[in-house]
């Protein structure tokens, strides 16, 4: 992914234009493991959002292979976004209302009616292999571990070539947290996955190939 | 694309709402619903049961009471016609029927009637399915639903002005004004006609006129029932029923009997006029009713138009994990959909409900079988409501779609 460029630029309540996220060129690898750092409000999550296509920059383009995201119409981009995209929130997003199975294979009814006999198959292994147990139970009855777990089993159920994470293990325990970096390390590992977590925990960005600090909406790499 | 599971998901999560909404719908359809089939129902049972009651000849007065008292039984006092009248009609080769009608006493709460042979059996048309028909003064035949047996032995009461006996139920009024001189004997049954003479006891005319006084209306006492009568000795009459012997001789008759002191209708023309009251009643009701609908419509907008305000982070989840505007729209439009179909569905089981309560009461009030059925009318107006709360459906997720996900997200 080559970002070239790229502006985010907003309206303030005087109706001022602002930059709230300037890249003047970023290059990030396939496969690599790229940390974003920074304090609240720098501009890390913008720059999630613009990589994983869901806000089109107002200057810069944004490539992935021979796709420039940038051109891409709305209904295209969510087509690019679920096709390579596994995305993990801090608050996980989970619909409580569904099971775990549902909410791992919710990505899939964007595109079809069903999944087949191998996606749902694939949605128990994910399932497993997180280590959560009976596939049934509602997500609003998880802890937030376990929800954590099936925020990144949904990810995963596409097998995504980029995995973002927008502060994963903010909102858990020491031992929660260390369970979901090691699982999203492992995962990404296994499925050949770029991983780009925007956090302000050390612990995993000393774990990245990269850290890049976002100051004040601007992007410096500082390892 | 499967935007179900998400629909479920959303509805399980405003189940309350959800409830509410779908109630709040099918009581506003229900009340539109309800004065449609009630209306429909009511003026169709009202015609098949004056099917009998070609011409009315009576004095001139109100010609809906003379219809209410000689149609449905409705207890008036009418002013008399000359009983003569009866052997003109009898002579005049225009008629194929006709029969006196004289009111005013009762049994048990049961509207006594006093009337001919030909008369009972509605010209020939119908035999008693228990017994048989009278042949003297003192034996009756009882309508369907009267609760009385072959061979009971009764003794008729004079109505009292203003007050509405109850069928079935022998008052303190009654038994303060029996003609205990008569007594009446039970020898036959009719088949039910869904008309309030299911409720009622036929006996002969003479019985009628002797009871009060009158004479039985013949030179003897003891001669053959029914007509003709003799001139001189014949009492007047509340009603007579005419059967013209052809429908262009009904206009004549009528035309001839609507002088010289004596006014003559076709029930149908004045139920006819009570249709038009009755329709310009309706459709105020169903005006009334449907601002009724579009202010419950609107309310509800505004509920889920809310309620997916609450919702936009939700949405924009889907967004974010790749669903598209058409797949976020297609819930919400679903969902919405759902609802307003659910309370359209629960309208119409909630109004025929409604109106076959209202006509079981009516029939238990009036003796007039009042049978709501389902039409196409209501399917109509529930096709109407549908389509315009898929209209809402579609503002709705026209609503949820729009905007970029990335600021509902962070929020």
């Amino acid at each position: 992914m080559i970002l070239s460029g790229v502006s985010v630029q907003r309206r303030d309540s005087n109706g001022r234009l602002f930059t709230t996220l300037s890249v003047a060129d970023l290059s990030i690898p396939a496969g690599a493991r790229i940390g974003l750092a920074g304090p609240s409000g720098a501009g890390k999550s913008t720059l999630l959002d613009v990589m994983a296509g869901l806000l089109v920059p107002s200057t810069g383009t944004v490539t992935w292979g021979a796709t420039v995201l940038s051109d891409l119409r709305d209904r295209e981009r969510a087509v690019w976004r679920r096709t390579y995209v596994g995305q993990v929130f801090q608050d996980f997003l989970l619909i409580p209302e569904l099971s775990i199975l549902a909410n791992v294979v919710l990505p899939l009814s964007f595109s079809q009616f069903w999944p087949s006999g191998d996606q749902r198959q694939r949605a128990l292994d994910l399932i497993h292999d997180l280590g959560l147990k009976d596939a049934g139970r509602r997500a609003a009855v998880l802890s937030r571990g376990e929800q954590q777990r099936v925020a990144l089993a949904r990810a995963l159920i596409l097998r995504p070539s980029i995995l973002l994470a927008d502060e994963p293990t903010a909102s858990l325990d020491q031992a929660s947290a260390t369970l979901v970096t090691d699982l999203l390390f492992d995962v990404a590992r296994q499925h050949q996955a770029t991983l780009i977590i925007a956090s302000h925990d050390p612990a995993i960005l000393s774990r990245m190939d990269h850290v890049h600090h976002v100051i004040g909406g601007k992007l410096q790499e500082a390892s | 694309m499967n935007p179900l599971p998400m629909v479920w998901a959303d509805l399980r999560a405003m189940r309350w709402s959800a409830l509410i909404t779908v109630l709040l719908i099918g009581i506003a359809v229900a009340i539109g619903v309800a004065v449609n089939a009630q209306e429909r129902a009511m003026r169709q049972a009202s015609a098949r049961a004056s099917d009998d009651f070609p011409l009315i000849i009576g004095a001139p007065s109100s010609q809906t009471q003379l219809v209410l008292t000689a149609v449905y039984l409705q207890a008036e006092a009418l002013p008399l016609i000359d009983g003569n009248i009866l052997n003109t009609l009898a002579q005049d080769p225009r008629v194929a029927g006709a029969a006196p009608l004289a009111y005013g006493d009762i049994v048990q709460g049961y509207p006594v009637v006093g009337t001919t042979q030909s008369f009972v059996t509605r010209w020939g048309r119908l035999q008693p399915i228990e017994g048989r028909l009278f042949e003297q003064e003192n034996e009756a035949v009882i309508g369907f639903s009267v609760k009385l047996a072959l061979g009971d032995a009764v003794m008729p009461s004079h109505g009292v002005a203003g007050h509405a006996p109850t069928p079935g139920v022998a008052d303190e009024a009654e038994a303060e004004n029996r003609h205990e001189h008569t007594q009446l004997k039970i020898i036959g049954r009719l088949p039910q006609l869904n008309s309030p003479w299911d409720r009622a006891i036929l006996i002969p005319v003479e019985s009628v006129w002797e009871t009060h006084g009158l004479g039985n209306g013949h030179r003897m006492d003891d001669g053959p029932l029914g007509p003709p009568f003799d001139a001189e000795k014949v009492p007047n009459v509340p009603a007579i029923v005419v059967k013209p012997a052809q429908v262009a001789q009904a206009y004549q008759l009528r035309s001839t009997y609507r002088q010289n002191g004596t006014m003559a209708l076709f029930p149908a023309e004045v139920l006819v006029q009570l249709y038009q009251a009755m329709g310009n009643v309706k459709e105020w009701l169903v005006l009334a009713a449907m601002i009724n609908n579009i202010i419950v419509f609107l309310a509800i907008l505004l509920l889920l138009v809310t309620l997916v305000g609450l919702r936009r982070r939700r949405y924009a989840i889907l967004r974010a994990l790749g669903a598209t505007r058409g797949y976020v729209a297609c819930i919400v439009g679903l969902g919405a959909t759902i609802l307003m179909t659910a309370g359209c569905g629960v309208g119409l089981v909630m109004g025929w409900g409604g109106a076959w309560l209202v006509s079981h009461f009516l029939t238990s009030q009036t003796g007039i079988v009042i049978d709501p059925r389902p039409s196409m009318d209501e399917f109509r107006l529930i096709g109407l409501m549908i389509g315009i709360g898929s209209l809402c459906a579609m503002l709705l997720a026209a609503l949820a779609a729009r905007g970029e996900p990335t600021t509902a997200l962070r929020g």
